[in-house]
């Protein structure tokens, strides 16, 4: 993982926050490397072209719906309005780059993206995501800092912004345990 | 009159602690045995107050929460304001012995959750003979710490906000959301600092693991009983805590965490009343 760095607001995009495409880092910048998201034509069950066999290209999958999700849950994003800052989350080792203004994903960049700055980092493993997603997640797997504790999460950089809005960020991540849950139409 | 009230009753209790003079608030309802309840780090009695309304324990119990020196209602000392609050093995020992002596109990049942849960063994290592039973809620003679506490009392992060932040995912997700928002409720109600002092007792001043083999629980019971969704005092900290103390009882309640009493009332009495039927059996 590159080194954190203050924000700069060059790197914000101001697309319309509760429709957020989620462009390949390699799409939207020159000069930057990323997988790009491909069939499993080999039969090995790496649809995502990460070279991971262990669903991680289904956590991907789920991680791109958050932007939606996310900008969709207005005590959310009331809960977040102070929060301005460029962030990562590597689920299941695939990193997505968030850019988060007034509580709103206003971009969200699948990477891997060569020096892309980042004030903090969530990481969580396959497993952990998973786990943590789950209707009822079992003891030790249910919160993030139990993950932390179990070696299944990283937390890194300056972490300043995520204490500071701590209960909007693990809301954040755990929202796809509601989504995932919730039958269509009853959102 | 209809009025729906609470059979609590609050009052303040004047107490010399570490030399100085503390107006300490408590709570009681029920008559019987005495049951002193001490709350967790960073909070106060409140989160007693489904035992103090549950006739099935305050017709055989008198139950007594006081909220520490700088929680709750009881305020902290005359100088605080120069002062970093730190909560020790010392003056907590101090707290409860001075509490049950100045209301004559006679011989108590003490039932401690988190670091009251520690502190719970400390009486029974040193003052055992002064209780009836002891009951550790959450109690271990040590536990890994799992954040840093530096980030509890800072001008640039709310504490309340923090505070209950991350202990929201001590509890299980099972327990209602009523009774999980009020315990958090507590946890940003706390002062400035209060719970990053609470912890240094917790994390500096208070491991026990060369300790609590001396526990001899034919001079006091001793139940242990820990939520299997507590990942701070996981159950197998409890479990190795139980092995080192010959007669110890443990429980490791399903479907709870951190805060059985006030994260899921209805559940953590099933597991609580067989406890206080054997302290009951055993007068």
């Amino acid at each position: 993982m590159p080194p954190p760095t203050e924000d700069s607001e060059d790197s914000v995009n101001s697309a319309d926050a509760s429709n957020v495409s989620v462009p390949k880092a390699t799409e939207a910048e020159e000069g930057t490397e990323g997988a790009e998201e491909t069939e499993d034509t080999d039969g090995t069950g790496d649809t995502d072209g990460t070279g991971d066999t262990d669903g991680t290209g289904e956590i991907a999958r789920v991680m791109e719906n958050l932007p939606g999700w996310v900008n969709g849950d207005a005590a959310l994003v009331r809960r977040g309005r102070f929060v301005e800052v460029d962030c990562l989350i590597e689920a299941g080792g695939v990193p997505f780059y968030l850019s988060i203004r007034e509580g709103r994903i206003t971009r969200m960049e699948r990477g891997p993206a060569l020096m892309r700055p980042w004030r903090f980092c969530i990481g969580v493993s396959a497993e952990g995501l998973r786990r943590f997603w789950a209707p009822v997640p079992e003891p030790g797997w249910h919160d993030l800092f139990a993950l932390t504790k179990r070696g299944e999460a990283v937390l890194e950089g300056d972490l300043g912004p995520l204490m500071a809005n701590l209960r909007y960020f693990k809301e954040l991540l755990a929202t796809p345990r509601n989504r995932l849950n919730t039958p269509e139409g009853e959102d | 009159m209809d009025a729906a009230i609470d059979p609590i009753v609050g009052r303040y209790l004047h107490l010399t602690l570490q030399g100085r003079a503390h107006r300490v608030y408590f709570e009681e309802a029920g008559q019987g045995i005495p049951l002193v309840c001490l709350h967790t780090a960073g909070a106060d009695g409140r989160q007693f107050r489904h035992l103090m309304n549950d006739p099935e324990i305050t017709a055989h119990f008198r139950l007594l929460a006081f909220d520490l020196p700088w929680h709750g209602k009881s305020s902290p000392p005359e100088g605080w304001q120069e002062e970093e609050y730190r909560l020790t093995t010392e003056s907590y020992i101090e707290t409860v012995r001075a509490f049950c002596g100045a209301l004559a109990l006679e011989r108590p049942v003490v039932m401690g959750c988190s670091i009251g849960g520690r502190i719970v063994l400390q009486l029974a290592i040193d003052h055992a003979g002064e209780f009836r039973a002891l009951i550790g809620l959450e109690a271990a003679d040590f536990q890994t710490p799992w954040y840093d506490t530096a980030w509890l009392h800072r001008p640039d992060v709310h504490g309340g906000e923090v505070c209950a932040a991350l202990v929201s995912g001590l509890m299980a997700p099972q327990s209602p959301p009523a009774d999980r928002w009020e315990t958090l409720w507590h946890y940003m109600q706390s002062g400035p600092g209060v719970f990053k002092g609470d912890l240094y007792f917790y994390r500096v001043d208070a491991d026990l693991r060369d300790e609590v083999a001396k526990i001899d629980t034919s001079a006091c019971p001793l139940y242990l009983l820990t939520g299997e969704y507590d990942f701070s005092c996981q159950p197998e900290d409890t479990l190795r805590t139980a092995e080192r103390i010959a007669g110890a009882e443990v429980v490791v309640m399903k479907e709870l965490g951190h805060f059985p009493m006030s994260e899921h009332p209805a559940k953590f009495r099933q597991y609580i009343l067989p406890v206080l039927e054997k302290i009951r059996a055993g007068e």
